[in-house]
């Protein structure tokens, strides 16, 4: 693995890393997808993963959130050993993970998903409920309609406001703009960004790199499963070899 | 016109049972995406329980409990030794669906060991038939509707309005999404099993009741068209569900009071062949995709 910028834990005076991944191997059963994968994410900031359809980017993030079960590796939140956990648990130490697909519950109203999200919470369901009314005021609107009646980037907002039902350290989204209308495209990068600054560590799989990268304080490429380089999104935005790479996305 | 009416009367207490009988099956079908072959059994399970405490003296509510009880627990188990099993490993409906028709013959040919193969009857009697507007019904099937529409009306708090409830829709709408929300999917869909034996425990009680005798096999035919009813609705949908157990419930006894009663179950699968003919969603599930593809 190449690293082009400076470490981000010395950038970021060593703070303990909200996500720390080492080493991941994950698949489906078969040959495994991810090989050796390491990642960190920091709190307030957006780490990217990015690289070529088939890379293993959204493995990579199902391994993670214990959706599949990771054959070798750590996962540690917060400085707390997560290896192997299931989904159920994890999100009890403060991994939320939106899928790409099917990532509402279709026929649970907007509210009735927030407070499925919230499964975990003891206290504070209605509150955290409101503080994200607040974030997605859209979803305030919607409260009582069915998940399935909203629109696509209504449903990418629920989405994200049912993974920080938690209150999380890490959010995990796969593919947030996909299939959205560039205005939606933008409205959503606009609500990650909100979310960044409210002191959670954003991890973005994207399929539009440049817009990605831009908003992304640090960036890992992924090639065929495995980390290929890294280093600051603006940085990677001009490398040669990611250009390379996406030829005619980026150009 | 009032021999309809009877007909009629009669076909409410026959579709009490089978929406009982069809929700307890929809219930174990939303959560595992199983279809169970051994839901019979459940009933059949309640039917004994309820003898047993006959047997020593139990009166009726007793009796409703103690069949509740049975189906309960074996549901609870079947969920847990045999369906949860293969749903953790992530294998399909067909393995597992064959697995529970084993369960199936196993606890028949028990209770065939036990109980003997032939038929067994309550020892309450259903009382005189008294009428009611232009029905006739007795004390026992007035019991079997009342219960039943106490039985429908708290599924249905418990579903639409309890943390449980909204659990459970979550879970057999995306079992997956489920899990990453923080909800333990396989105790959600154990609770709901052991829900769906309640009901169709109890459910197996009043059929016996019903019907007057009962016999290892009295499940599984009552399931056939337990079938019928649930798919009906819409495999998964408890209000669908509800409306397909009343239909075929009252179309049933017409068959029977101006046809004839040795061809219900023929019947009941001509109304089956014909729903996954033309509308293989159910009845009442219209254009819109199914929770389940």
């Amino acid at each position: 693995m190449t690293t082009l910028s400076p470490d981000p834990v010395s950038a970021e005076t060593a703070t303990v890393a909200a996500l720390d991944v080492a080493g991941l191997t994950a698949g489906y059963g078969g040959a495994p997808i991810v090989e050796g994968v390491s990642i960190r994410a920091h709190r307030g900031a957006i780490t990217a993963i990015v690289g070529p359809n088939g890379a293993g980017k959204s493995t990579l993030l199902k391994a993670i959130a214990g959706v599949i079960r990771s054959s070798a590796g750590t996962v540690t939140v917060e400085g707390k050993d997560a290896t192997g956990l299931p989904s159920e648990k994890l999100v009890r130490r403060g991994i939320a993970y939106v899928p790409q697909v099917a990532n509402v519950f279709p026929q649970l109203t907007v509210q009735e998903n927030l407070e499925m999200g919230g499964y975990s919470r003891r206290h504070g369901l209605r509150e955290r409920a409101d503080e994200l009314y607040q974030l997605f005021p859209d979803l305030k609107l919607a409260h009582r309609r069915h998940a399935e009646t909203l629109s696509g980037g209504q449903r990418t907002m629920l989405a994200m406001a049912r993974g920080l039902m938690v209150d999380p350290a890490v959010l995990l989204l796969d593919e947030p703009s996909a299939g959205l209308s560039p205005k939606f495209q933008s409205a959503v990068w606009e609500r990650i960004e909100q979310v960044r600054a409210t002191n959670v560590a954003v991890v973005v799989v994207e399929q539009n790199t440049r817009e990605t990268l831009r908003h992304a304080k640090w960036a890992y490429v992924l090639v065929l499963g495995r980390n290929r380089l890294d280093g600051k999104g603006r940085d990677l935005l001009h490398n040669d070899e990611v250009v390379n790479l996406y030829v005619g996305v980026l150009s | 016109m009032h021999e309809a009416l009877l007909t009629l009367g009669f076909g409410l207490v026959a579709a009490a049972i089978l929406s009982l009988s069809a929700l307890a099956f929809t219930l174990e079908y939303s959560v595992t995406n199983v279809a169970n072959l051994s839901h019979g059994e459940i009933l059949t399970v309640g039917a004994y329980c309820a003898y047993l405490v006959q047997q020593h003296g139990g009166g009726v509510i007793l009796s409703g409990l103690a069949a509740a009880a049975g189906g309960g627990l074996l549901a609870l188990a079947v969920h847990n030794g045999v369906v949860d099993r293969f749903v953790r490993r992530g294998i399909g409906g067909l393995p597992t669906f064959i697995a529970t028709l084993g369960v199936s013959l196993v606890i028949q040919n028990v209770l065939v060991i036990i109980f003997g193969a032939s038929n067994l009857g309550y020892a309450v009697p259903q009382g005189a038939p008294r009428t009611v507007g232009p029905f006739l019904w007795t004390d026992t099937e007035i019991q079997i509707m009342v219960s039943t529409v106490v039985i429908t009306v708290l599924l249905y708090v418990i579903i639409v309005h309890t943390r449980f409830g909204k659990s459970l829709r979550a879970v057999s709408q995306n079992r997956s999404l489920a899990r990453v929300s923080g909800i333990n999917a396989n105790r959600v869909a154990a609770l709901t099993w052991l829900l769906a034996g309640l009901i169709g425990g109890y459910a197996g009680f009043i059929l016996a009741e019903s019907v007057g005798t009962f016999s290892p096999y009295s499940g599984f035919s009552f399931f056939l068209i337990t079938l019928t009813a649930a798919v009906a609705g819409g495999l998964g949908r408890a209000v669908g569900t509800l409306a397909g157990g009343i239909i075929v419930g009252i179309a049933l006894e017409f068959f029977g009071g101006y046809v004839s009663a040795s061809y219900n179950l023929a019947f009941a699968f001509a109304i089956l062949s014909l729903v996954i003919l033309v509308r293989p969603r159910g009845l009442f599930v219209g254009g819109r995709r199914s929770v389940f593809e």
